[in-house]
């Protein structure tokens, strides 16, 4: 790989990395289904 | 490397990793029904194949996206690297039998076009709860069928490597549209957390062997020291093996120095042809030779032997004592440079 293909590529990573890392962290703790909280699921319901 | 065109180059190597893909579907697909009808008797025979299907597409991306970065972390997983293509081709096609399975299922079977239906019926992109993940999945299997369909070196020569390497690189995206398909679908039914930790460590080993394996890289990008003599020293004879290379950076790019014959020379690291790293290949029949899919060049010339016509930037060497010097201004590619000859 060339030089500027190795920095892109470390690059989008990081972001993938920060973003996803965001959506687990974030559904872990708002989703119900992913906290347990099985009455907030069974009101959605 | 081939003059022509042929649909694929058959060779030992491709057929034993071939059939390591369909020993290695086989077993998932045994394994992953047998549980789904112990663990969940309840579900239909369509449904226990959308998800069979779906888990073995995101376990061969999986596969697929760490043996780039493994590969460049230690060059003894080059070997899976070099047929890489036909696992992306094949995971192409288990996630488009996942997803035209879906389709029919889901939306398949009511009044409206499957497809208007894929996008119409849920439009509740305002929760996470009930976001409609399954257009997360279309887009990201458009992506992996587009990849699937310009895998071949034909797409390769007419795209150019620069456009045809960006659409490659589009994988990533699919990925983490994929990792939100199932994060906000199937991992809602779950209430076991064993799915959501495969789903996580999944994730966190790609990232993490990604952002290492780039880090080194950045690491090994430190060009030598410059100075102002025309010729910079880089190493010493000995410091390179028989018929291999030694890769430097110098200047913007790297360049390998290869002893081979009682002789060195220099060429670009940088395959024409895909972008593999021609330094971590053997000298072959006279010839450098890519670790990747084996495209060669003569290190005195940086050109492919003919008829093949690729060709990379040469160096000038010279040698003081037992000290390799180099002159860091590139030849143009394919450019003869006599080799430098050492007692």
């Amino acid at each position: 790989m060339t030089r500027s293909l190795r920095k892109r590529h470390l690059i989008m990573w990081l972001v993938i990395t920060v973003l996803l890392t965001g959506l687990l962290i974030y559904s872990r703790l708002h989703i119900p289904v992913f906290h347990g909280d099985q009455a907030q699921i069974n009101r959605a319901k | 490397m081939s003059v022509s065109y042929t649909s694929i180059l058959w060779n030992k190597n491709k057929k034993q990793y071939d059939i390591a893909i369909v020993i290695l579907i086989a077993v998932f697909m045994a394994t992953f029904t047998l549980l789904n009808v112990t663990l969940h008797p309840e579900i239909t025979f369509e449904t226990n194949l959308i998800r069979s299907f779906g888990w073995l597409a995101i376990l061969l991306l999986h596969v697929i996206l760490i043996i780039g970065p493994l590969a460049r972390l230690n060059p003894k997983f080059n070997i899976v690297l070099y047929n890489r293509r036909h696992l992306g081709v094949t995971m192409s096609l288990i996630g488009l039998v996942h997803g035209a399975f879906s389709i029919m299922q889901f939306h398949g079977l009511g009044n409206m076009n499957a497809f208007r239906s894929l996008f119409l019926s849920n439009m509740r992109y305002d929760s996470l709860m009930y976001f409609p993940f399954q257009t997360l999945g279309f887009f990201g299997l458009i992506i992996l069928v587009l990849m699937a369909a310009s895998s071949h070196d034909f797409w390769l020569k007419n795209l150019g490597c620069k456009t045809w390497k960006a659409l490659h690189m589009l994988v990533y995206v699919a990925y983490a549209l994929l990792v939100m398909h199932i994060v906000l679908g199937g991992l809602q039914n779950e209430t076991s957390p064993v799915i959501f930790g495969i789903v996580l460590l999944g994730f966190l080993m790609i990232a993490g062997l990604h952002i290492v394996a780039g880090l080194k890289e950045v690491s090994t990008d430190r060009p030598v020291k410059e100075s102002d003599e025309f010729f910079i020293p880089v190493c010493t004879v000995d410091e390179i093996s028989d018929n291999r290379a030694k890769i430097f950076t110098v200047g913007d790019e790297r360049v390998a120095i290869y002893k081979y014959d009682g002789k060195l020379s220099a060429i670009n690291n940088v395959c024409r042809h895909q972008g593999g790293p021609l330094g971590e290949g053997k000298v072959i029949d006279g010839c450098v030779t890519c670790p990747w899919h084996g495209y060669q060049y003569l290190p005195g010339n940086g050109q492919s032997p003919p008829p093949f016509t690729e060709k990379v930037e040469t160096y000038y060497l010279k040698l003081e004592g037992n000290q390799v010097l180099i002159n860091p201004k590139p030849n143009e590619p394919g450019t003869a440079v006599d080799p430098v000859e050492y007692e």
